[in-house]
């Protein structure tokens, strides 16, 4: 596997002068799924707009595909990784769902029977065909959301990064959101999500990058998010599947379940005995 | 949750001949329609006019009690206007009222005026809601764009449309926060402190929007956006909407010829 993003020693200070990235770098390997964690205002939604060139490295560098972002690539950056705004709101403009998902194509400067094929492979996608002529602002939060994922989608970047995804959504929004996010993963896609829910991190991701204060404290797998020092210091907690069975594993001396799944294993093990 | 939202395309997805038209070529016929309306001088001329535009919106199976909702949001505006016309024009006095100082003269000439400046606000109200009734919101815009109206103009309305109700929800939501810790706004508007708190609700919507409009941009710029919007064009002019057209302009004509007099032989 090769990296397929890259960051080395990132800075960001804001036009006021406050500095919100202090020397970042993270590797994201191809076809991963990662999940960037942190406190309010680590710097996690700062981060994610350098991804794709909208922030440009004051000093340091991202590498997309080995690539350097610079002014002259940003535009071919921005069809490589894709970026989905927290707020819907804010992403999606257009009058009619067909419309606001046709305009990254559009500006692609794609021929027209590939645009519509794009809008309405990424309409079905996140299963909005339906809604295609109506208005954005008649649409659920939900809707509104699954919109903005199909605008993304339908450049078919290989990165699709995604701020607090779930923010906002009701448990069955959640799960349809995952069964996207799964769906692309599956067709090869690198996705990465910054988000403050651990136990959806711990559930879902394969690589973890915790944030503090425009720092990276760690990167790794999963298993970060059960080190005592490192939770700590990034202002988080276990998962809650580990605080359930923090004591019993410590006792018995066995690996501290993560995920639901996990949990499930172990309480019928320790049941069975 | 958010109120009930304006539907402004409420009537733009019926279908009639007036739906199908062509909406750039709809817009430069009506305009000059609506030109030719303005500028009339007798009442034949507008009154033909008149039943022109109502024969239209017939024919474009508008409900007729929601057109007249919409002209009652003009009316008390026309009416404040129209009553002090016949005060101002010189002429035969119909009355006059004294006001120590001076006389006002109600004259028959005013009247005139007054009822010409009626028909022709209600024929150009009546032409624009044919029009925005008939064309969904976002194709008028880009018709207006293709018409060679400037980017800016069109792009302003669009986000204005768009954010109207983004921005709506938000202050209801800050309202509705304030009346939970229960604000009550003083009997007197200028009282200080509900001066202050609706001073504060407007500083606040106007940072947020500021704020929302620099992540609409980064949201756009993540889509390639390069200072234009593009959009698929699919409108075509066809021949029937060029016949529709040159037929709305011809009845302007007519109506002109009307107001000259041109069909004085006819006897009205």
């Amino acid at each position: 596997m090769a990296a397929i993003l890259e960051i080395g020693d990132l800075f960001f200070r804001y036009h006021d002068g406050t500095p919100a990235l202090k020397g970042v770098s993270l590797s994201i390997q191809q076809e991963e799924k990662v999940a960037i964690l942190g406190p309010n205002g680590a710097g996690k939604s700062t981060l994610l707009l350098h991804f794709n060139g909208i922030h440009l490295p004051q000093q340091g560098f991202v590498r997309v595909d080995g690539e350097e972002i610079s002014q002259d690539n940003e535009r071919q950056v921005r069809s490589k990784v894709g970026l989905v705004f927290q707020d819907p709101d804010d992403q999606v403009f257009s009058a009619t769902v067909w419309d606001d998902v046709a305009f990254g194509p559009l500006n692609m400067g794609l021929k027209r029977k590939n645009i519509e094929e794009r809008v309405s492979s990424a309409l079905q996608a996140v299963g909005m065909w339906e809604y295609r002529s109506r208005a954005p602002h008649h649409l659920s939060y939900g809707q509104k959301k699954r919109v903005a994922i199909a605008g993304v989608l339908a450049m078919s970047p290989d990165i699709i990064v995604l701020d607090e995804p779930a923010a906002y959504l009701d448990p069955a929004g959640q799960d349809a959101l995952f069964a996207i996010l799964d769906d692309l993963h599956r067709q090869g896609r690198t996705i990465v999500i910054a988000t403050h829910d651990i136990d959806m991190a711990a559930d879902w991701a394969t690589s973890i990058i915790l944030l503090k204060d425009g720092q990276i404290l760690a990167q790794g797998g999963t298993e970060l998010l059960v080190q005592d020092d490192l939770v700590g210091a990034a202002d988080l907690r276990f998962p809650l599947v580990s605080q359930v069975f923090q004591e019993v594993a410590a006792a018995l001396d066995l690996p501290l379940p993560r995920t639901v799944d996990e949990g499930k294993k172990m309480l019928f093990k320790l049941t069975r005995h | 949750m958010p109120q009930e939202h304006i539907h402004l395309d409420e009537f733009a997805h019926l279908k009639s001949a007036f739906h199908r038209f062509d909406p750039r070529v709809k817009l430069v016929s009506c305009l000059v329609f609506l030109v030719i309306v303005v500028s009339l001088k007798s009442t034949e001329g507008l009154i033909f006019a008149l039943s022109v535009i109502c024969l239209f919106i017939l024919g474009a199976h508008l409900p007729a009690v929601r057109i007249l909702k919409r002209l009652g949001l003009i009316i008390p505006v026309v009416f404040a206007i129209g009553i002090f016309l016949p005060f101002m024009q010189p002429g035969i006095p119909l009355f006059s009222i004294n006001l120590g100082f001076f006389t006002l003269h109600f004259t028959d000439q005013g009247v005139q005026v007054s009822i010409l400046f009626f028909l022709r606000v209600f024929c150009a109200a009546l032409l624009i809601i044919l029009v925005t009734y008939t064309t969904p919101f976002h194709i008028l815009l880009r018709s207006l764009s293709d018409l060679k109206i400037p980017k800016i103009f069109t792009h302003l309305l669009q986000f204005a449309f768009r954010y109207f109700f983004v921005l709506s929800d938000e202050a209801q939501r800050m309202q509705r926060a304030r009346r939970s810790r229960n604000f009550k706004p003083a009997k007197n508007f200028w009282s200080r402190q509900t001066l202050s708190t609706f001073g504060g609700l407007l500083g606040i919507l106007f940072i947020r929007s500021y704020e929302r409009g620099e992540r609409v941009y980064f949201a756009m710029m993540s889509r390639g956006f390069k200072g234009e919007i593009r959009v698929l064009d699919d409108l075509h002019i066809q021949g029937k909407d060029i016949a529709l057209g040159t037929a709305i302009v011809l009845l302007g004509i007519v109506s002109l010829v009307f107001d000259q007099g041109g069909f004085g032989w006819l006897q009205f």
